[in-house]
């Protein structure tokens, strides 16, 4: 039987050399599609380093004292405008659907802003130790975003050591800085940017606060505080209590109080899931694009298959109608056919793997990073793929010639 | 008319085949227009851009070592008047914003409405062809006074005052008061350089927004002289920054070089930063593979089916050849059938692939640079058809419907064409 479907295909050769090309570039193709996808969106399963869920973005803007709006103060040392601003993040504060606010300077994630700081530990500071992405943030960032402490620290102490000064920095470090560990850090005076008039202490190591889900970290991070009463910025955070965003929106744009203090106004409200989606559009839509592109493959082969084992079927009645004749049952037919298309997935999976594997194998692909065995897994995962999609696209075939009768088939032929 | 009726008949009477050959064809044609449409639309030059493949933009700057650590972003006006500033290359370069926050925009007692600003010279008017619908643009006088002027949008001059004809009436933005100098039509999100719903004079002071030696708020547009190529251009680009990386060099620090200035396809693609160059030839050379992929492999398949078609037919064409027919007559007539049926497909592929670039593409296709893109509807924006229906797209359906032709049809119709009539005939029997 087995040596019978070989002499088959082999007879057939002129039209099984397409379908072997055809599905040794479709193999070859998906393999390579699924690889990368999985490349990049592995990151998307690890954790982030803060929590995004229910978090908002404030734009804090001052009225300059040429504006028509500008509030004159009753004396000249009564322009102030981190009163105002503190009066608005009290009033904020207390929102009922608000659980945390803080201001920061590039303190949130989903933007590619890259702050590069660098810390050398006291007495050290000839060479540097450490490089991140500086955050600035007031100590209720630690509430907002919920850092997550690698030294088992909760959050009221990683709040109380940013009101004390103290820097956290994160637990992944820029190669030149292999061996050694963020942890060893911990409680040391580190200079940062070779000034040595500026001296932090580490307070905590803390999950690296990624910039983006889909990016691996990127370089370190160093959450610096910022005092709300003497540093301006013009970015706000907010939690809300969870799920109660869209009362919390509506309340904000009814409350004219919430929005505006004398010459301090908020504005821009934004929350930070439309800032992902803004941010991440580029690599979601290469995403669902590798999706699409994966899917027309697959369909692509189910219509060549469809096509050709249609004809095939046609030119084979009077021989599968003998077959049956001789004793061959519906499903021995049927699986005839159905091995017919797998023995052509191994001859293009063969040429494929010879294609494939040198390149993910060289020094420019190095396997995306990966290990040697996740191209072999993702290799399985595609035969399984287009096995699937053979399956599917002979069926119909296959059932027509088990309905074949062989009375009827011989006499018309 | 013959080879008509003939193929009418073969197509009713073949109806898996034809669905079969009619579905692969268009699939294939609609990926590959979707795909290659919506890359034309990054560099499709509509008003304002009109002229957009001779304009090239001057941004960033990464910084590293000294005191700088690793440092990029926007630049400052001074940093990018020093590198772009009076280039021989250049006819005209425009000063403007490189970023933005929204803005709160209202006439006093009104609505307010937070939307998107741009900060641009009065060279920004001349290079980029916007059409005044009331007004005329700020001059080179009202930047260098730093006029409180502003240029509205259709729609935002609509949501503010409900008519377009409001040239010199008074706005806030930010709670500062400015003149309105005219109304433009409003600007596809998708043309990133130009796009935003109002427009204020730019100034050194804004180019340098928070006040960092090199970092500040500028960009360029640089629009080439007629005959310039753009090696030329970089290569002065390239002179300005050594002789800046020297000046950098005395702090201890060194200035990186990211292939700027860039083109409108870069800015579009947006798959660079401040902190990295991009990589363009990449993005081509994975755009190729997929067009080849997409048209090889629905060719092998058409090419498999039309073989099986044609031996279908070997006792007519043993016969034709029999009475007297040529090769070549032969050949022209399964050629001539093929590209019926993949006309079909190709048009109904076009349609489709029109109908998904202008309702659902932007589920797909990134076409603003998301990097400093920061509102969702800039992100979600829509091309226009008139982005699409450009000649190039036709003509290119056309090709793409002879190349899958030419693929699946020659070798099968050669080879049905050499059919010795006896050995035909005979197989038959």
């Amino acid at each position: 039987m087995k040596r019978n479907l070989l002499k088959q295909i082999r007879n057939e050769w002129k039209d099984n050399i397409w379908l072997v090309i055809e599905l040794a570039v479709v193999a070859a193709s998906i393999w390579m599609l699924v690889f990368v996808l999985y490349a990049r969106v592995k990151y998307n399963y690890s954790p982030r380093g803060f929590d995004p869920d229910d978090v908002y973005y404030l734009s804090v803007r001052r009225i300059d004292n040429k504006s028509p709006e500008y509030v004159a103060p009753a004396d000249s040392s009564d322009v102030d405008y981190y009163a105002d601003r503190k009066d608005l993040l009290r009033r904020l504060r207390e929102n009922p659907y608000v659980e945390a606010v803080a201001i920061h300077s590039n303190g949130l994630p989903y933007n590619y802003n890259f702050s590069g700081w660098t810390l050398s530990p006291f007495g050290r500071e000839d060479s540097i130790y450490y490089m991140g992405n500086a955050r600035r943030v007031s100590p209720d960032m630690v509430d907002v975003l919920r850092y997550e402490s690698l030294t088992g620290l909760n959050r009221r102490q990683l709040k109380a050591a940013l009101e004390r000064g103290e820097i956290f920095i994160s637990d992944n470090m820029i190669d030149e800085d292999a061996g050694r560990d963020p942890v060893d850090y911990k409680g040391q005076q580190m200079i940062m940017n070779a000034d040595s008039t500026k001296i932090f202490k580490v307070a905590d190591v803390i999950r690296c606060v990624r910039r983006s889900d889909y990016e691996p970290p990127y370089r370190g991070t160093i959450i610096i505080p910022l005092d709300e009463d003497k540093r301006w910025t013009s970015e706000m955070a907010l939690r809300v209590k969870p799920g109660k965003g869209r009362e919390f929106v509506e309340s904000f744009r009814a409350d004219k109080d919430l929005q505006r203090q004398r010459n301090v106004y908020l504005t821009d409200l934004k929350s930070l899931a439309d800032i992902r989606e803004a941010c991440q559009r580029g690599t979601d839509v290469q995403v669902r694009m590798y999706f699409v592109v994966i899917a027309f493959l697959l369909v692509t082969i189910f219509l060549g298959l469809l096509g050709t084992f249609w004809f095939r079927m046609q030119q084979r009645i009077s021989e599968i109608a003998i077959r049956k004749v001789s004793g061959a049952t519906r499903s021995q037919v049927f699986r005839r056919i159905i091995g017919e298309g797998m023995v052509l997935l191994i001859c293009g999976m063969l040429i494929a793997s010879a294609c494939i594997w040198p390149l993910v194998s060289s020094d420019e692909f190095g396997y995306m990073g990966e290990k040697w065995y996740m191209a072999l897994l993702m290799e399985c995962f595609t035969m399984v793929l287009v096995a699937a999609g053979i399956v599917v696209s002979l069926w119909y075939p296959a059932r027509k010639a088990m309905d074949i009768e062989p009375a009827i088939a011989i006499k018309a032929e | 008319m013959n080879y008509l009726r003939q193929i009418i008949y073969e197509m009713r009477h073949q109806r898996m085949m034809t669905w079969v050959s009619i579905s692969g064809t268009a699939l294939s044609m609609f990926l590959v227009m979707a795909l290659f449409m919506t890359n034309q639309i990054m560099t499709v030059e509509v008003a304002p851009e009109s002229n957009r493949k001779s304009i090239y933009i001057g941004q960033n700057i990464h910084l590293t070592g000294g005191n700088w650590g690793d440092s990029s972003g926007a630049a400052h006006y001074e940093t990018i008047k020093q590198i772009y500033g009076n280039l021989k290359s250049v006819e005209t370069a425009s000063y403007m914003s490189q970023w933005a926050d929204n803005a709160d925009i209202n006439v006093k007692g009104g609505d307010t409405f937070t939307v998107l600003p741009k900060w641009v010279d009065w060279n920004f008017w001349k290079i980029y062809d916007f059409r005044f619908l009331d007004g005329k643009p700020f001059d080179e006088a009202d930047c260098n006074a730093g006029a409180k002027k502003i240029v509205l949008t259709r729609s935002l001059a609509r949501s503010l005052f409900g008519e377009e004809n409001v040239t010199g009436r008074e706005v806030l933005v930010d709670a500062m008061p400015y003149v309105v100098a005219g109304v433009v039509e409003d600007v596809s999100p998708l043309l990133n350089t130009t796009f935003a719903n109002f427009y204020l004079v730019f100034t050194p002071e804004i180019g340098n927004s928070g006040n960092y030696k090199y970092f500040g708020n500028t960009q360029v547009a640089l629009l080439m002289k007629a005959g310039v190529t753009f090696e030329e251009l970089q290569n002065e680009v390239k002179s300005r920054y050594a002789t800046m990386g020297n000046e950098v060099a005395k702090e201890g620090a060194e200035l990186v070089y990211h292939e700027q200035p860039y083109s409108a396809e870069i800015i579009s693609d947006g798959g660079y930063g401040s902190n990295n160059s991009p990589d363009v030839e990449s993005s081509r050379r994975g755009r190729l593979i997929i067009y080849a992929i997409l048209i090889l492999l629905p060719a092998i398949n058409l090419s498999s089916m039309t073989r099986s078609r044609l031996r279908h037919r070997v006792s007519e064409i043993g016969v034709r050849r029999a009475f007297g027919a040529k090769k070549s007559s032969i050949l022209g007539q399964m050629m001539g059938e093929n590209m019926i049926i993949t006309f079909i497909g190709g048009v109904i592929g076009l349609l489709l692939s029109v109908l998904f670039v202008l309702f659902a593409s932007n589920l797909f296709f990134q076409y603003s640079g998301g990097l400093s893109v920061n509102s969702l509807d800039i992100i979600n924006a829509k091309p226009t058809f008139g982005m699409l229906f450009t000649w190039e797209n036709f003509f290119v359906a056309f090709v793409l419907c002879l190349i899958l032709n030419i693929l699946s049809a020659t070798v099968p119709a050669w080879q049905a064409s050499r059919v010795e009539p006896a050995v035909a005939i005979a197989k038959v029997k």
